[in-house]
């Protein structure tokens, strides 16, 4: 009697306590997709059977070897730690600390990475919670796993032409023209764009995130019959091996894409003819004033519209050398994936963040404030189509409705304003997060 | 690597890519010192402006070498948005035939990436289109086709026009069928199936059959003609390929039918079969994937014994998406 | 041949130099008549040809109609062009046309500075000198032109465009030098003091309809009482019902659609307030008792599903009293109750109009709005008072 009742104590002691970690709040599977920026994370104890006390913890990578990695911050602003030592309390109270991916390691697949949750007392795993470092990679250097399931997300999406697909093309029509291009607004506006589609396409598979095309580079496994295909050379028609899901393109009606590159794809950077794209470095260049000594402002370095943006565009001849026809290629929403990280990197580099300074964006303010130019371009405006304005000066139509949420972040609403597409990583004000990282523009706290 | 490690290295690149001009504008200067104010000075004097007349000399020079040329075409991208009466300039060397095509080329191309911008563009694409027209039957046959290109794809009712006159032979031919039926599917409104059909029923070459079989997708009446293509044992491997993504964008059910047939035959392309199994994997019917045991069995055995990696391919993805 | 009887020759196997020789007799004769037989959409000289074609033929009839004189008939046709059109040559067109009018009426100016919203980025060099100009031209014109031309044509009757017409000019880039010089020389005219550009909205088209476009709809739905029998109707979900059926039993809403359409001014806009009224409909607690439906003119290519996604992102909720519709077979019948304004290339749609129809609780016509845009709270209004017939 007396043995068995002391197994039985033993086995109780033996059993584990368990830890559960919650992202932004909440405990899904969906939401558990990290970049560098750092993600708002509880972790709690969910079983504190057995356990006597505050359990103190060590949350670390499971592996260290294998899958993304994350990195800890007790607390923002902070510097990242392997591993994270905490307290839990015994009742249950979730404690806060921050997350972020290991810049440079992220995730090749969902859930390869872990987080696990390591009681000190007898250094035994209490809790382990799989995530997904996901940051928008340089599709050339894609996983066959990450491209497939690229493509498997956008065929989706597209639905041989019936699907949500249809309203992203339809946003970039000659009627939407004067909100997107040539002026202060292009850049965040395109950004608001891109993530609409990318939270659209994560509804789909969440473990897809929108590659971008470094056209300053020689991108030989993107123009491939398995990707983003290949151009019969009498019609310009795009070929695609018969198992890539863009077979089924369909677009107005009409299956297919039309594209023939001005320039050798396997070894050569994209090249129209009045020369190639300006180098990344060149580009960041562009941010410079004239002045002396010359300051890095956003307006100057907007002009890069101009080239690379424009030069990439018209370096083929096809669908996508034409606003009204550009977004019928899938490979544009890959385009202006790279033109949307070069400035984001230039942001990075030169600390553009500040919503409030014209370095970083201008004009500031909202439409019929002095110094503001067309509505839709200043900061304090919201963006068509999301903001579903559709009086003069708008266009009549606005498809697509709101911004496409997201279960990491409240940013940036349903009807984004210019402003809400600057601090992108949440660098000055966490809040501002909106979800998606490049793969080679890291996360920095501001210099104190 | 340390960000910090990382941050310093971008900087470095960024600083090596400094320069005291752009390139354009020392290809410029090298061509033409004379235009520019002499010598030492012009590093320190150069100003944006000496890039547009400079610029505007080398259009006019039909010497000029085309590294200069396009040196020049560079510094006007740049100058056009505060300058937009070049684009008045640049329509009228476009215009002109006396001109050298491939510059004219270049030049259209110019003219493409400024179509992109707002400032100045929407004022000018009047004239813009009016010169496209007049070019679409110029002896150059690459410009001819980038004009008719741009035209086609702004639905603009006079290239359709012709294009449809040189597909019936009432006038000569501007661009090869296979590229007149592309162009004229841009515009679903331009009645070009009839064309399409005709085109499949008597092809000039095998391109523009399966051109015009895959742009009959937009037409319902072409049902019958898919299938009747699908379910032809002589057509090519090419053409039934097009008929099948055609026919699943028009008629998924139908598609359907037609793709579980092709991959239960042993004697149809493997190309076909595959891409027919490919497009049941993506978008057919999930009820009837999951049920439909006797394709299930053939797509296994297809799986393990296909010779063709492209059916391998497509069995292990249908297979995949079945099982889950 | 008299010119009038042989209008009712004209059939799609006309020749368009044909058609453009009758309109060119009509322009020297000046016979209003014969024009104003060739607008409806269904007229069938317009069968069987392409967008491009119907509005190359339309466009030059309504442009003959600045010499041979604007019959009022034509006037809704012109008034439609200008608030929903982009096309260019279409647009010119209807801008000449006005200044055929007999009255130089402010009424048009709403309008004008819609058509000048529409155009502005989607400008092109058009010209009316003969049904099929060759390129190169040495002359021609543009919608934004013919719309200054027409403003400045309108004198003082144009005096409300001066706020809009400001603005334009300030906007960089947008304006050629022809065009520009026009509605400077237009607003130095109207102006009598300074006053500069300005974030201000043009003066949207009257809600109201223009009293002659009401007459003509009234007209319409007095000839139609009966009710439709023998039509099948599919809807997004591959339901069927019998149009009878579904139109009996409560009053309805039904639009006309269909998913590739290109002018995001008719059916995508149509079925986004569509929308809007259902949106409407559920405030005011009358969404069980009115049904809101559109029917499609392209049966045979908007499948269900198509239906179904075309809806959805434009914001419809699909519900019993709330479907997209193709017909089953018998499309003709619909075409011809409702008198529709719509004309067919092959298969596909090649023009139309926009078009609203009120349905009472027996399937009854009971209220119509074509061409113009409708305006929500009105349709809501009309749609309002069906439930409370007996």
């Amino acid at each position: 009697m007396v043995g068995r009742r002391s197994i039985r104590s033993q086995n109780e002691r033996r059993r584990v306590v368990r830890a559960e970690i919650t992202f932004n709040g909440n405990a899904t599977a969906a939401s558990r997709y990290v970049g560098w920026a750092p993600l708002p994370v509880q972790v709690r104890l969910s079983d504190p059977t057995d356990a006597t006390g505050p359990v103190s913890v060590r949350l670390r990578n499971q592996s260290t070897t294998q899958g993304g990695q994350v990195v800890f911050f007790s607390a923002i602003p902070d510097t990242a730690r392997d591993d994270l030592q905490l307290t839990l309390p015994l009742t249950g109270t979730p404690v806060q600390f921050f997350l972020a991916g290991r810049f440079q390691r992220p995730s090749i697949a969902d859930r390869d990475a872990n987080v696990q949750v390591v009681n000190t007392a007898n250094n035994q795993p209490i809790g382990t919670t799989p995530l997904m470092v996901r940051v928008r990679k340089d599709a050339n250097t894609l996983s066959i796993g990450e491209r497939t399931r690229l493509l498997a997300a956008f065929a989706t999406l597209n639905d041989r032409g019936m699907g949500r697909f249809a309203d992203f093309r339809n946003i970039h029509t000659s009627a939407g023209d004067p909100e997107a291009h040539e002026n202060a607004g292009f850049p965040p506006w395109h950004r608001a764009y891109l993530l609409d589609l990318e939270r659209e396409l994560q509804r789909i598979d969440s473990s897809v995130a929108l590659p971008y095309w470094r056209f300053d580079q020689a991108a030989p496994n993107l123009f491939t019959r398995d990707f983003m295909g290949v151009p019969d050379p009498s019609t310009g028609r795009v070929l695609f091996s018969a198992t890539n899901p863009l077979q089924f393109w369909a677009t107005d009606g009409v299956t297919g894409i039309v594209r023939r590159p001005r320039f050798n794809t396997q070894t050569q950077r994209a090249t129209s003819l009045q020369g190639p794209v300006i180098t990344e470095p060149e580009t960041f260049q562009l941010g410079l004033t004239a002045t002396s000594p010359p300051v890095h402002r956003y307006r100057r370095f907007r002009r890069y519209e101009v080239n690379p943006h424009g030069t990439a565009h018209v370096s083929f001849t096809g669908s996508i050398a034409q606003i009204p026809t550009a977004a019928k290629d899938p490979l544009f929403f890959l385009l202006h994936a790279n033109v949307d990280r070069l400035w984001a990197k230039w942001q990075w580099l030169k600390r553009r963040f500040d919503i409030n300074a014209t370095s970083s964006f201008e004009p500031l303010g909202a439409a019929g404030s002095p110094g503001t130019t067309r509505v839709g371009h200043n900061s304090k405006d919201t963006m068509w189509p999301w903001n579903q304005v559709t009086t003069p000066p708008r266009p009549s139509t606005a498809p697509g409705g709101t911004m496409a949420p997201s279960l990491l972040t409240a940013a940036p609403g349903l009807r984004p304003t210019v402003e809400s597409m600057i601090d992108y990583q949440g660098v000055l004000t966490p809040t501002s997060r909106l979800g998606f990282d490049y793969d080679d523009v890291p996360f920095q706290f501001p210099p104190n | 690597m340390d960000v910090s490690e990382y941050r310093r290295q971008v900087e470095a690149e960024v600083e090596a890519a400094a320069r005291s001009e752009p390139a354009f504008r020392e290809a410029l200067r090298n061509a033409y010192p004379s235009l520019r104010t002499g010598g030492e000075e012009f590093a320190a004097a150069a100003t944006e402006s000496d890039d547009l007349s400079t610029a505007l000399a080398v259009l006019a020079d039909s010497d000029a070498t085309g590294e200069t040329f396009t040196a020049a075409l560079q510094a006007m991208s740049l100058e056009v948005d505060d300058h937009p009466e070049l684009i008045d300039t640049l329509l009228e060397y476009l215009g002109d035939a006396a001109n050298p095509p491939d510059r004219r080329l270049a030049l259209l191309n110019l003219l493409q990436e400024i179509s992109f911008r707002m400032v100045g563009y929407p004022a000018k694409r009047p004239e813009y289109l009016a010169v496209l027209r007049s070019i679409i039957e110029d002896s150059d046959s690459q410009l001819r086709r980038v004009a008719i290109g741009i035209l086609a794809r702004e639905k603009d009712d006079y290239v359709q026009r012709r294009l449809v006159d040189g597909l019936e032979g009432r006038s000569k031919a501007l661009v090869p069928a296979a590229k007149a039926i592309q162009f004229l599917a841009y515009d679903v409104h331009s009645e070009y199936f009839p064309i399409a059909k005709r085109i499949v029923e008597d092809p000039p070459n095998r391109g523009a059959k399966v051109e015009a079989v895959r742009l009959l997708a937009a037409d319902p009446s072409a049902r019958d003609l898919l299938v009747r293509i699908l379910e032809d044992r002589s057509e090519k491997p090419e053409v039934k390929m097009a008929a099948a993504v055609a026919l699943q964008s028009l008629d998924p059910e139908e598609f359907e039918r037609q793709a579980r047939r092709i991959v239960l035959d042993d004697d149809e392309d493997d190309q076909l079969r595959a891409l027919s199994l490919s497009g049941l994997t993506y978008f057919g019917n999930p009820a009837a994937r999951n049920e439909d045991n006797e394709l299930a069995r053939r797509v296994e055995s297809l799986n393990s014994q296909s010779r063709s990696r492209s059916v391998k391919k497509a069995a292990a993805g249908y297979l995949a998406k079945r099982g889950v | 041949m008299d010119a009038r009887e042989s209008t009712h020759l004209l059939d799609h196997q006309t020749s368009e130099q044909e058609f453009a020789e009758l309109v060119d007799h009509a322009r020297r004769e000046l016979d209003r008549q014969l024009l104003v037989e060739l607008l409806p959409e269904r007229t069938p000289v317009y069968r069987g040809r392409s967008t491009n074609t119907v509005n190359r033929m339309r466009g030059y009839l309504l442009a003959a109609c600045e010499a041979a004189g604007l019959p009022k008939e034509a006037l809704p046709y012109v008034f439609e062009e200008l608030e929903s059109g982009r096309d260019a040559y279409l647009v010119a067109a209807a801008a000449r046309a006005l200044r055929g009018r007999e009255s130089r009426s402010s009424d048009a100016v709403p309008f004008l500075l819609k058509a000048t919203e529409n155009i502005k980025y989607a400008d092109d060099a058009v010209s009316f000198d003969s049904y099929r100009p060759a390129w190169p031209l040495s002359g021609h014109t543009t919608a934004l032109q013919e719309i200054a031309v027409t403003l400045a044509w309108l004198g003082s009757a144009a005096t409300s465009a001066l706020p809009t017409l400001r603005c334009l000019l300030e906007e960089p880039g947008v304006l050629s030098e022809a065009a520009r010089a026009q509605l400077e020389s237009v607003v130095a005219a109207l102006s009598v003091g300074g006053g500069s550009c300005c974030v201000v909205p043009a003066p949207s088209p009257c809600c109201a309809h223009h009293p002659e476009t009401a007459r003509l709809v009234v007209h319409q739905v007095r000839s139609r009482t009966g009710v439709l029998a023998g039509v099948e109707l599919e809807d997004q979900d591959g339901g069927r019902v019998k149009f009878e059926e579904f139109f009996t039993g409560k009053p309805s809403v039904v639009a006309f659609f269909y998913t590739r359409c290109d002018n995001p001014n008719k059916c995508s806009l149509t079925i986004t307030k569509l929308g809007r009224l259902q949106r409407r409909l559920a405030e005011l607690g009358l969404d069980g008792r009115i049904q809101t439906a559109a029917i499609t003119y392209d049966p045979e290519f908007d499948l269900p599903a198509r239906l179904r996604a075309y809806g959805e992102n434009r914001g419809i909720v699909f519900s019993p009293s709330s479907r997209l519709f193709r017909t089953r077979g018998a499309m003709a019948a619909v075409e011809d109750y409702f008198e529709l304004g719509v004309s067919f290339g092959g298969t596909l749609v090649s023009r139309h109009r926009i078009e609203l129809f009120l349905m009472d609780q027996w399937g009854r016509m009971a209220g119509a709005f074509t061409r113009l845009q409708w305006d929500v709270e009105e349709v809501l209004a009309q749609a309002a008072d069906l439930t409370k017939q007996a």
